[in-house]
């Protein structure tokens, strides 16, 4: 392959995927609904029920989420990627890290390919984010 | 060495003009989805495999050539038929290739790239590994060399076969006639293969014939019922293209870094996807019996 030709596929490449975006606009945020959806595929162990009564924190950017799972369920976080979903499932708090910003906080995961999910929330949201995390963290180093 | 066109490079404009009309075809009918960075990932994707592949082509040509050479029983000359029997042939080792792929976590850290889209359609075709040369996939041809075909005439067939499988990368085509559906791998059988609902798990591993699958015990039909859901059992979190190819080698790297024993280290390649020596994550066989224990919890009467 020449560089002649890989400059050509690239750019056949590119326009290709240009069109896609042009034709299938993203059109859907991530809604507490979707949210919910997308934990009962992903993670079909916890009950429905608990699912649907998690507390859900869906930044202001539409494109993240974390929901708080009652009854020692842990913690998901949900990212939108593109038109679907991805979730990360935890048992247990302690095993990611959450960071607050000026308006956000940010879930860091020890995770390849979704290191770490920025959420923009209120500041009550924040605070009430933080106080779970916080209060398992010091449970575990108890 | 014999000269055969390489089946694949000369259908890429082909390949291009196809996902053009399945995405406009999609656009006007609602009934198939592109996604503007998903398609972007898997071309690159594409390209990269096959500067990948022109880089280590050498490593499995040099192989195969040096067993032909050393090894072959026979000599079957290059005759039409003999390219028919390449092809049969081929296929069959591509099956357990493709079911290795899936059941041996080293071979699964190369072919997993394939499956990361949570897309279904014609760019998902070409959204292929950059790092198959590094898995032991080639030795499941050996005995094809082995039995004295030219290397040179089962790469042209491994060539056929994966343009073959282009077509069947698509929602657009609902099912093909049953004696078609009996016999070749189709759209049908091939979303099966590439859903993630437990149901579907671990099955249709062929490339053209569909017999493999079923003479082999793999094979399970797609149900209108239950509507297949692409991606993995945990989907990536990116679309960059770099972790896309290496993100299994780097949880592979890690796992037997952090390993205790040779045992765990050997297993941590070997075994399925999902294996831990403490089974705190889940393989497909977990998944699939956790769904079986799942649905008969819910058939069962409520006391």
């Amino acid at each position: 392959m020449d560089v002649m030709q890989l400059a050509g596929s690239l750019i056949a490449i590119l326009l290709v995927a240009y069109l896609a975006k042009y034709l299938f606009p993203n059109a859907t945020p991530l809604t507490t609904e979707r949210a919910i959806r997308n934990l009962k595929r992903y993670c079909p162990e916890i009950p429905d029920l608990h699912i649907e009564n998690a507390h859900y924190f869906i930044s202001e950017t539409d494109d993240s989420a974390i929901a708080l799972i009652p009854d020692d369920f842990g913690i998901a976080v949900l990212k939108q990627m593109g038109d679907r979903i991805t979730v990360r499932h935890f048992d247990n708090i302690s095993e990611l890290s959450v960071e607050k910003t000026s308006d956000s906080v940010r879930v860091v995961m020890d995770d390849f390919t979704l290191a770490s999910v920025k959420l923009k929330l209120t500041a009550e949201q924040i605070a009430s984010i933080l106080s779970v995390t916080n209060d398992t963290k010091e449970t575990v180093h108890a | 060495m014999l000269d055969l066109p390489q089946p694949t490079q000369v259908a890429v404009p082909l390949f291009v003009a196809f996902i053009l009309v399945e995405m406009i075809h999609g656009w006007r009918s609602g009934r198939i989805k592109y996604e503007g960075r998903d398609t972007l990932t898997s071309l690159i994707m594409g390209l990269g495999s096959t500067v990948a592949g022109a880089l280590t082509a050498t490593l499995a040509v040099g192989f195969a050539y040096w067993v032909w050479t050393n090894f072959a029983l026979f000599d079957f000359g290059t005759a039409l038929w003999v390219f028919v029997l390449a092809f049969i042939l081929d296929d069959l080792a591509y099956y357990w290739v493709h079911r290795m792929g899936h059941r041996m976590r080293w071979m699964w850290a190369a072919h997993v790239i394939h499956h990361s889209s949570q897309h279904y359609n014609l760019s998902t075709a070409l959204r292929q590994t950059w790092t198959g040369q590094l898995t032991p996939g080639i030795l499941f041809r050996a005995p094809i060399f082995l039995l004295g075909i030219d290397p040179a005439i089962v790469f042209f067939c491994a060539g056929i076969n994966l343009v073959y499988q282009f077509w069947i990368h698509t929602e657009a085509i609902d099912r093909m006639p049953r004696w078609f559906e009996a016999v070749m791998n189709t759209p049908s059988h091939h979303r099966v293969h590439h859903a993630n609902n437990p149901r579907y798990l671990d099955a249709n591993y062929a490339g053209v014939f569909m017999i493999w699958d079923k003479i082999f015990g793999t094979y399970i039909p797609e149900e209108r019922s239950e509507p297949c859901r692409y991606g993995l059992v945990t989907d990536l979190g990116t679309f960059n293209p770099l972790r896309v190819a290496f993100h299994e080698w780097v949880g592979i790297f890690k796992d037997i870094w952090g390993a205790n024993k040779w045992k765990d280290r050997v297993l941590f390649l070997l075994a399925p996807p999902g294996w831990t020596p403490d089974g705190s994550r889940m393989t497909s066989d977990m998944i699939k019996t956790a769904w079986r224990e799942r649905k008969e919890a819910s058939k069962a009467p409520a006391e």
